[in-house]
């Protein structure tokens, strides 16, 4: 290993972005060979299909390409990579002829029925990613964006305009749900406790 | 027992000790998972949402190099005479770590730009013809010139050899041959097989046999990302199963939802060498009905023209 390897092997995301910024492609194939694998992880766990989490991730890095500049350091690179990864993923659902995310009545569904909706609801895609699209929007998006995304419970809370006890709330209810969904022994009536 | 850490701090570390990251919390972590149902409840969620997912293949690697790189650079253009790059300082010397036991090799079509944004797609020749394959197909995809577009119009066109030799054009810009998808423009798998002998003989002169093995992968990706969705899936599924079954001898070039006795197939093209390493000499013809690669309607085969 030279030292051109050593230096931009070593060095922190940031410095690599700025780098870029001035002008370094070979930092930004360094970024992406770090940073590839978990936003692909990221993207497939959203949407449940290699191919259409491969098409998010190209965008992720498109989109880091072309954004490079706007990054202000808020929040850790990485912590703002997985959130483009996870934007191209839900756009690449939202193309998606209409399923079970874009149903409006879902989430009534799911409150108002219980296990035996969210059952079916899951049904129609007996995965993690089918599970996450039956969650109600809220709980999702508070649990992709923490778990998924490494984002801190107070910059979701920035983020959706809530407060941290309703992000801390929504994030264990969520949690709980797809447990729920995707494996019938922790539903509610099967529960000692609930 | 009362556990010494109370629900909301233990809802908080979860994702890290689900990671194994929770380091000197772990303990504490444990002891309250065992009084608590809910959050045995929510580390269970978490599993499954942090199940492991099967990393990036290399060909998939290399198409998400190749479309990072088409989207965010100038055209591409293959030059005529496909001489070797050296690299500044080696062929190694700018590889990034973690990319040193990968094989180098003569570069061909690629720029040196873009060699330096996709430093693990310099080191394969091979994977770089994928490369450039797909960034030729992006970037004229939108052309008239494309063999999309061509073809939808019932010419194959724009399918020049990508090698030196007879036909091209020296100090002039060449384009690859690359697969198609026709959703519903061919009647029939007469038209279907008419279609793919005029792109067949553009693969057999642009690809040499022993590149087959490495860009079928990649072309069955492209064609299956150009299917419309309904019919994705089972694109990949027969299409996986026919080149596993050819033996690295095959490379797919065109897909179709076409009919057989006005029946709805989908059928796949291939142009396909007589032993592994070998020139592209015969195109195959597969169809299976709608939704099912167990059994094919058809499989023609004939010779491609030269």
């Amino acid at each position: 290993m030279d030292r051109f390897d050593r230096e931009i092997g070593q060095a922190p995301d940031e410095d690599l972005l700025r780098r870029f910024v001035d002008g370094d492609e070979d930092a930004f194939s360094e970024l992406m060979r770090r940073h590839e694998d978990r936003v692909f992880a990221v993207a497939y766990r959203i949407t449940g299909d290699r191919s259409e989490a491969l098409d998010a991730t190209q965008e992720a890095f498109i989109s880091l390409f072309k954004r490079a500049k706007s990054f202000r350091g808020d929040s850790a690179f990485s912590t703002w990579l997985y959130r483009i990864g996870m934007n191209a993923a839900y756009d690449v659902i939202r193309k998606r002829r209409p399923t079970v995310e874009a149903r409006p009545d879902l989430t009534q569904e799911l409150g108002s029925s219980g296990a035996t909706a969210m059952e079916e609801a899951a049904g129609i895609r007996s995965d993690v990613a089918g599970a996450l699209a039956a969650l109600p929007a809220e709980y999702r998006e508070a649990v992709v964006m923490h778990d998924l995304g490494s984002i801190p419970y107070e910059e979701i809370a920035t983020l959706t305009k809530v407060s941290l006890g309703t992000v801390k709330s929504r994030i264990s209810r969520g949690r709980r749900r797809l447990a729920e969904l995707l494996e019938p022994s922790y539903r509610p009536e099967t529960s000692k406790d609930q | 027992m009362t556990s010494p850490m109370d629900h909301d701090t233990c809802s908080r570390l979860l994702r890290a000790y689900v990671a194994g990251d929770a380091g000197e919390d772990a303990p504490a972590i444990a002891r309250h998972l065992q009084d608590c149902r809910q959050c045995q409840v929510e580390r269970a969620g978490l599993e499954m949402l942090l199940a492991p997912v099967d990393p990036l293949t290399e060909a998939e690697r290399a198409a998400l190099h190749a479309g990072v790189a088409a989207a965010t650079r100038p055209p591409i253009t293959a030059p005529s005479r496909l001489t070797p790059v050296p690299a500044p300082g080696g062929s190694a010397a700018r590889r990034p770590p973690g990319r040193e036991g990968q094989p180098s090799g003569p570069v061909d079509i690629a720029s040196r730009r873009l060699r330096r944004f996709a430093p693990a797609l310099s080191a394969a020749a091979a994977i770089l013809l994928v490369l450039s394959g797909v960034i030729l197909f992006q970037h004229v995809g939108t052309s008239q010139n494309s063999p999309s577009a061509a073809s939808a119009k019932g010419q194959v066109n724009g399918a020049q050899p990508a090698r030196s030799g007879p036909g091209a054009k020296p100090g002039g810009v060449e384009s690859v041959p690359l697969p198609a998808f026709r959703a519903g423009q061919l009647a029939d798998i007469d038209q279907v097989q008419t279609q793919a002998a005029s792109l067949a003989t553009a693969f057999a002169r642009a690809y040499s046999g022993s590149q087959i093995e490495q860009l079928a992968p990649g072309f069955l990706r492209r064609l299956v990302h150009l299917a419309p969705l309904q019919h994705r899936a089972q694109l990949r599924q027969c299409g996986d199963h026919f080149l596993e079954t050819s033996g690295g001898t095959a490379i797919p070039l065109l897909g179709s939802r076409t009919t057989l006795d006005k029946a709805p197939v989908l059928a796949l093209a291939f142009a396909s060498s007589s032993s592994p390493g070998g020139p592209l000499t015969r195109l195959m013809v597969v169809a299976w009905p709608l939704g099912s690669c167990s059994h094919a309607v058809t499989e023609r085969g004939v010779a491609i023209a030269r």
